[in-house]
């Protein structure tokens, strides 16, 4: 069991803010081990998140969000009152683990094999989250993987932006860059991206 | 020499491709020339770069890779010859062009010939062209013809001239006398669509287009849906994402619609609100620097009042009832509001006119209507009586009868205040992120949520200054604490997920037990202890002597915090997409109530106190009929409640406690307030 856990914290209900931002502030002091139990604790809550949404009333009419989905988990583990440093590196994480959370779903999808039942996600009964974009999430997810080895900090901007559904300015806050760099940096992933895709992955 | 594709090469190709996508399209040209005398790999890598971005879409919109279709004029699509691009929407390229079988102009919608590959798309941009051709309407734009040739489809529409509602916002605030004949329109069109069972899902100004004859068309019902299952949208700048998929636009969205729930009519009802709102103050109420704020603020915010001395009181009342953030408390369908609208004074439909009257007859309309919602949401809490500045983030509270004591989870610190007269007699250094409190009769428990540490922490307090008398280490994180009237009792998280027994005399740990799921809130009967669980969605019965489970509700939904027992029933409140509030008949385990009211509990009197952390006010609910009586505003987030007589109320984020005294709970209810002092006399 990991903190992670502790992500049944709710806002009606229990202790919020301390604890994700102390795993922050130790992060920030340079701690690695909090932020795996950040993301850890960010992962759960997304997929606590999606499936308590997809799962209600069995009903096959609900879409994930992801934008929506992190800004809740925010809101669950950080709260309103946190410092926007602490804001930034959060959607930092939560993007990450929203990426995950998609390219899971679509490798499980292509495995052809049903997704567990809830609990877990199962994003199957979101009904509409179709092959189509499964494949366009791997073969985005992997083009982002190259640009990470080519360059980690722009491969963050788009995983960022796309995933986390984070604006220049929240993406500029994140990485402690300026909002003039994230544009140019998004601009030119777009383009180098779109040519990846493009020339034909594995994937499709 | 570096390989092309390595990192430092990459850096090169960057640096120049971000400066030539800073020029204009037409000078990108000479700028690649410029490098190719100097490097022609490099001009060559980024003139491939370059190329690829013109058919770039990969917006924080979603994937979309593909060209555009990019129709020059004099192109013929069936019978269409296209004329001239005048714009661009979701999904393709518009265009004006000739019909040349009966010679007039019209909009041709073009779709993105990679969109138009992806199925999805296809079917939504036809049945966009199914929806609204069956939605015959003055005041939705009218859709002629929806075709396919090579692999490019196509819809003509009948070609609008005049400028949409954002273009006239940027004006700033429509006047009066055009706000309301506008919003009429708007009403009417979405009316129409309603009656079909469609609803528009994206209104937003940029989808309402003013004609130059003052005519209202409703554009864009790309994102409508009848009932049946989501769609995946496309549409960049509603940040809709294929793959992580957000329908409507940022902003105007209803919070249904944010948190990913079925929509109906509804949200299209909480937009309008959101325009009208706009078109009357000019300002969005909603909008925020950031998606991510502005995603908050529609769960959360309340819209800013609408300027009184300028706009009269009933168009504001219907903005703020279309606003309501719980959909049962919001016009039903659009015929509603429509209705609404035109029961305003004829005056007031064409002008500037000011009348209580006229207010107070809508009033009475909106507080009809939600009580026939059954919402329980009244029109204006009424103020607390005092606010009490404690320290950071109260997230417990407990009366010993003569003080309320309040848990600082944020300072790490316990506030001590004189019930009498509100009187902060003090503020005690706890552990670390105190929650739970508990009164045991003669000492005051404090559970201490110690985040990074082994183990968390119960410390026992001297009632009168505060000194630390015991610690006792918790194996798990504690959540809440109950005193049964011979022991502690405490809801553990993280790692344990148990519900813990401790006898108050020494501290001792008399065994932990499972709840059945992840214990939150504790409530006892007098006989058995109840047990909320978040993550099996069920409630369960113990027996208290040795904690054995007894019985499991399923409450249909995620148990939250806040069970109590008011000495008949069990009231708690679970997660479900209403936020609701149930009683559960204990001899029979049977729900029989749901009120669609969020928050923690507490019983007081003949009442049942809820607050509500969203609309930061707390609501009076007669036990009897689960009739809601009042609703009192509060500070911010509001949480944690006691009462011993009056009723207090931690407010999370104002780090305040409020006070609403017990002549003003019995003054909104006085029958009632009266019958209950009655029965408790011997």
């Amino acid at each position: 069991m990991s903190p992670a856990s502790a992500g049944t914290r709710s806002r009606t209900g229990g202790p919020r803010p301390p604890a994700v931002t102390d795993l922050l502030r130790a992060w920030h002091g340079g701690s690695e081990e909090a932020r795996e139990q950040l993301f850890e604790a960010t992962y759960a809550e997304l997929r606590a998140l999606a499936a308590s949404y997809l799962r209600r009333e069995g009903r096959a009419q609900r879409s994930l969000q992801a934008t929506a989905l992190v800004h809740e988990a925010f809101l669950r583990l950080v709260g309103t009152r946190a410092p926007w440093v602490d804001r930034g590196h959060f959607y930092g994480v939560a993007a990450q683990a929203m990426r995950r959370i998609l390219v899971d779903h679509a490798r499980r999808r292509r495995a052809g094999k049903r997704a567990p039942a809830a609990p877990l996600l199962s994003l199957e009964e979101a009904g509409e989250l179709g092959d189509h974009e499964g494949i366009a999430v791997l073969r985005l997810d992997e083009a982002l993987s190259d640009l990470a080895r080519l360059d980690p900090r722009q491969a963050r901007v788009v995983e960022l932006r796309y995933f986390g559904g984070l604006s220049v300015e929240e993406t500029a806050q994140s990485l402690e860059l300026s909002p003039a760099t994230v544009k140019r940096e998004w601009a030119t992933a777009r383009a180098w991206i779109t040519r990846q895709v493009g020339r034909g992955s594995p994937v499709a | 020499m570096t390989a092309p594709g390595a990192p430092e090469r990459w850096q090169d190709v960057k640096r120049l491709l971000a400066d030539a996508l800073e020029r204009a399209p037409e000078q990108r040209g000479a700028f690649v020339d410029e490098i190719r005398s100097s490097d022609p790999d490099l001009a060559r890598e980024v003139a491939s770069l370059l190329g690829w971005n013109e058919r770039s879409e990969l917006a924080t919109a979603g994937p979309g890779l593909g060209p555009l279709a990019g129709l020059k004029a004099g192109e013929r699509l069936g019978h269409y010859e296209v004329q001239e691009s005048i714009g661009h929407g979701g999904m393709g390229e518009v265009y004006r062009a000739r019909d040349t079988r009966l010679g007039r102009d019209v909009a041709l919608k073009v779709l993105a010939p990679d969109v138009a590959g992806d199925p999805h798309a296809l079917h939504r941009f036809e049945r966009e062209g199914r929806t609204v051709a069956s939605l015959s309407h003055p005041n939705i734009l009218a859709i002629f013809d929806v075709g396919q040739q090579d692999g490019v489809a196509y819809a003509a529409t009948e070609l609008l001239h005049g400028e949409n509602l954002r273009q006239c916002l940027e004006r700033g605030p429509v006047p009066l006398a055009q706000a309301v004949p506008l919003a009429r329109q708007i009403a009417s069109g979405l009316a129409a669509a309603h009656a079909r069972g469609i609803v528009h899902r994206d209104l937003k100004p940029e989808n309402v287009f003013l004609t130059s004859s003052g005519t209202v068309k409703l554009l864009d019902f790309g994102l409508a849906k009848r009932a049946g299952p989501l769609e995946a949208p496309g549409q960049p700048e509603s940040l809709a994402t294929r793959a992580g998929l957000v329908l409507g636009t940022i902003g105007y969205m209803a919070p249904e619609q944010v948190r990913g729930e079925d929509v109906d009519a509804r949200a299209d009802v909480f937009t309008f609100g959101v325009v009208l709102h706009e078109m009357l103050s000019g300002v969005a109420p909603f909008a925020r620097t950031t998606p991510a704020e502005s995603l908050a603020a529609i769960l959360r915010d309340e819209a800013p009042p609408i300027d009184e001395a300028r706009v009269p009181t009933p168009i504001a009342l219907v903005a703020r009832k279309c606003l309501a953030k719980d959909p049962a408390a919001r016009f039903a369908t659009a015929a509603d509001l429509l209705g609404a609208l035109d029961s305003l004074p004829r005056r007031l439909r064409t002008s500037v006119y000011r009348s209580r009257r006229a207010a107070a007859a809508v009033l009475a309309l909106v507080t009809l209507a939600a009580i026939a919602s059954q919402s329980g949401v009244r029109a204006r809490p009424r103020p607390a009586d005092t606010t009490i500045p404690v320290g950071r983030q109260p997230e417990g509270l407990v009366s010993d009868g003569r003080h309320v004591w309040v848990a600082n989870n944020r300072s790490n610190s316990v506030t001590k205040i004189r019930s009498a007269d509100g009187a902060v007699l003090g503020e005690f250094r706890v552990g670390g992120g105190p929650m739970g409190l508990a009164w045991d009769g003669a000492h005051v428990w404090v559970a201490n949520h110690e985040w990074l540490q082994d183990h968390s922490t119960l410390m026992r307090l001297d009632p009168t200054d505060g000194h630390v008398l015991a610690t006792l280490s918790t194996p798990g994180q504690p959540m809440n604490l109950l005193f049964d009237g011979a022991h502690l009792w405490l809801t553990e998280t993280w790692p344990t997920y148990l519900l813990r027994k401790i006898r108050p005399s020494d501290g001792a740990d008399l065994g932990a037990f499972t709840a059945g799921g992840t214990p939150r809130s504790i409530a006892f009967d007098g006989e058995s202890l109840w047990v909320s669980n978040r993550a099996l969605a069920s409630v369960t019965k113990l027996r208290p002597s040795d904690g054995r489970l007894l019985r499991a509700v399923d409450v249909g939904a995620s148990a939250e915090a806040g069970l109590v027992f008011d000495g008949t029933h069990v009231w708690g409140f679970r997660h479900a997409p209403g936020r609701e509030l149930f009683r559960l008949r204990p001899q029979d385990l049977v729900i029989d109530l749901e009120l669609p009211l969020p928050g923690r509990l507490v019983v007081g009197g003949p009442w049942l106190f809820v607050s509500d952390s969203t609309r930061h006010w707390v609501t009076q609910v007669r036990r009897r009929d689960a009739a809601v009586v009042a609703t009192w505003a509060v500070g911010r987030d509001p949480g944690p409640l006691a009462y011993d007589g009056d009723l207090w109320v931690a407010n999370r984020e104002s780090h305040t406690v409020s006070r609403i005294a017990a002549r003003s709970l019995a003054a909104v209810d006085p029958e009632e307030a009266v019958a209950f002092g009655r029965d408790r006399q011997p």
